[in-house]
């Protein structure tokens, strides 16, 4: 380790030579420290002595080392016993090779004069994060609004075709073709109109109310008022969860979560379908409630896809159903997300709902 | 006037997902001498595509089951004289250029203004 030999004398007292008792002693651990992106230092701040530094130390502060400890030493002599439960954390800025590098570092006492400090550049790591999650969000918000666009933009377009192929055609048509046009646009318009209504049940932050409720038993009643429907469409529904299932969840909610897996298998599912909800897994904070049906399998791709507003594969539909899904299970303290099926075939669905343990 | 013979007219494939827009714009191509060939989804339009010999594809810029490129890709790919016309929904201006390398003739930006069409 190279070493600064203003700070290198090391104290008779104590500890004798922690570096190199650590390198004799314990070899491993000086690998270990050196192998961390942390800059990790003991020091005597009364003494104002260097016992011992990281690789990573060295080479953040290169040549600054003793104007770095002589602030650590300072800051730690004035708060140490003000402070003495605390462990003092700031933040220091030094120029280092023509770059200003802002560190931050964390005091902990070890015992009387002997404390260790934790010291890492956070000026480009926050900048960093601080871009990466912008970046995300432009990206999702772009996607959002093109998908918006989409949605607005297509019907409008044929509402405008519409509208310009009647006034041609007006004088010629007979009066039946006039009405079915009429009724069309009419038609469209509502669709609009149902669509922007959408986008508010996606704002909306309807209070939810959890309550310990039987999983059996709500799945049991979804699978009554979709009795007909299901039998129509010939696809078999099967409730699997074993009776004693509790969890903490908001009914309605969670009866939507569900109906909204439901609707999607209902227009997908072929004659001959096969809707399965059965629990794959619980432990004290999470009981993972799977649904599943032999409809297509969902590409990898798009399993984190399917969730987003107004993403749909279907000729029709809005695609927020499984959106709000998931909102609706975050805000109760769960999940939802699609996974590979055990045997590559069909959609599988895992549904982590809180256990009524937590609190 | 003579009424214009079945073969005289010129075969149009339409890939259009909204239903509204695309009976509108079947019955105005119609009435403008074109045999429409009407698909919802790019595997259907590429179906018309192979089976049948089509001079202009109308196609949305999103469909269903993908990119309306992936149909101009198509028609370089099997070497089709097709020219299609790709319809934006939102100005897309600065992807032209990836619409033409991907095959597209020429662009209608929705609402279509059928003076324009």
């Amino acid at each position: 380790m190279k070493k600064n030999p203003e700070i290198q004398n090391k104290p008779e007292s104590f500890p004798t030579d922690l570096e190199t008792f650590i390198i004799q002693n314990h070899p491993k651990l000086k690998t270990i420290f050196d192998g961390i992106n942390i800059g990790f230092l003991f020091i005597n701040f009364k003494k104002r002595n260097l016992l011992f530094a990281n690789q990573y130390f060295n080479s953040l502060v290169e040549k600054k080392e003793s104007s770095v400890l002589e602030h650590i030493c300072n800051y730690a002599e004035l708060n140490i016993d003000r402070k003495p439960k605390l462990n003092l954390s700031q933040d220091l800025q030094i120029k280092s090779n023509d770059r200003t590098v802002l560190l931050g570092f964390s005091i902990y006492r070890i015992s009387g004069e002997l404390i260790a400090v934790l010291l890492s550049e956070i000026a480009s790591k926050s900048i960093y994060i601080q871009s990466k999650q912008e970046n995300l969000f432009y990206n999702k918000f772009s996607e959002l609004v093109a998908e918006i666009s989409h949605e607005i933009g297509n019907p409008l377009a044929g509402i405008s075709m519409s509208l310009q192929v009647l006034q041609q055609n007006m004088a010629s048509w007979p009066q039946e073709k006039i009405n079915t046009y009429i009724e069309r646009t009419i038609n469209e318009i509502n669709r609009l109109s149902i669509f922007l209504k959408s986008i508010r049940d996606i704002t909306d932050e309807n209070k939810l109310e959890l309550k310990t409720i039987n999983l059996k038993s709500i799945i049991d009643d979804l699978y009554h008022q979709n009795q007909e429907i299901l039998k129509q469409n010939k696809i078999r529904f099967r409730n699997l969860v074993e009776d004693d299932i509790f969890a903490s969840i908001d009914e309605v909610a969670f009866f939507q979560i569900i109906l909204n897996l439901l609707k999607n298998s209902i227009q997908i599912l072929k004659s001959g379908g096969e809707i399965n909800l059965y629990i794959e897994s619980r432990d004290e904070y999470y009981i993972k409630l799977v649904y599943r049906n032999n409809g297509p399998l969902i590409p990898e791709g798009l399993m984190e896809k399917i969730f987003s507003p107004f993403y749909t594969t279907k000729e029709r539909g809005g695609g927020i159903g499984l959106s709000i899904s998931l909102k609706l299970m975050t805000r109760m303290g769960g999940t939802i997300r699609a996974e590979q099926p055990e045997g590559g075939k069909g959609a599988k669905f895992g549904i982590f709902i809180p256990n009524k343990a937590i609190k | 006037m003579n009424s214009i013979s079945k073969k005289e007219l010129i075969p149009l494939l339409l890939a259009e997902d909204d239903k509204l827009l695309a009976s509108a714009l079947k019955d105005f191509l119609e009435s403008k001498s074109y045999r429409v060939y009407a698909a919802g989804r790019c595997d259907e339009a590429i179906r018309y595509l192979d089976h049948h010999t089509i001079h202009v594809a109308l196609v949305d810029k999103k469909l269903p089951d993908g990119e309306g490129t992936s149909i101009s890709e198509h028609i370089m790919k099997k070497n089709m004289k097709t020219k299609m016309i790709l319809m934006t929904a939102y100005g897309s201006d600065q992807r032209i250029n990836e619409y033409i390398r991907k095959g597209a003739f020429d662009f209608l930006e929705k609402p279509i203004d059928m003076e324009k069409l």
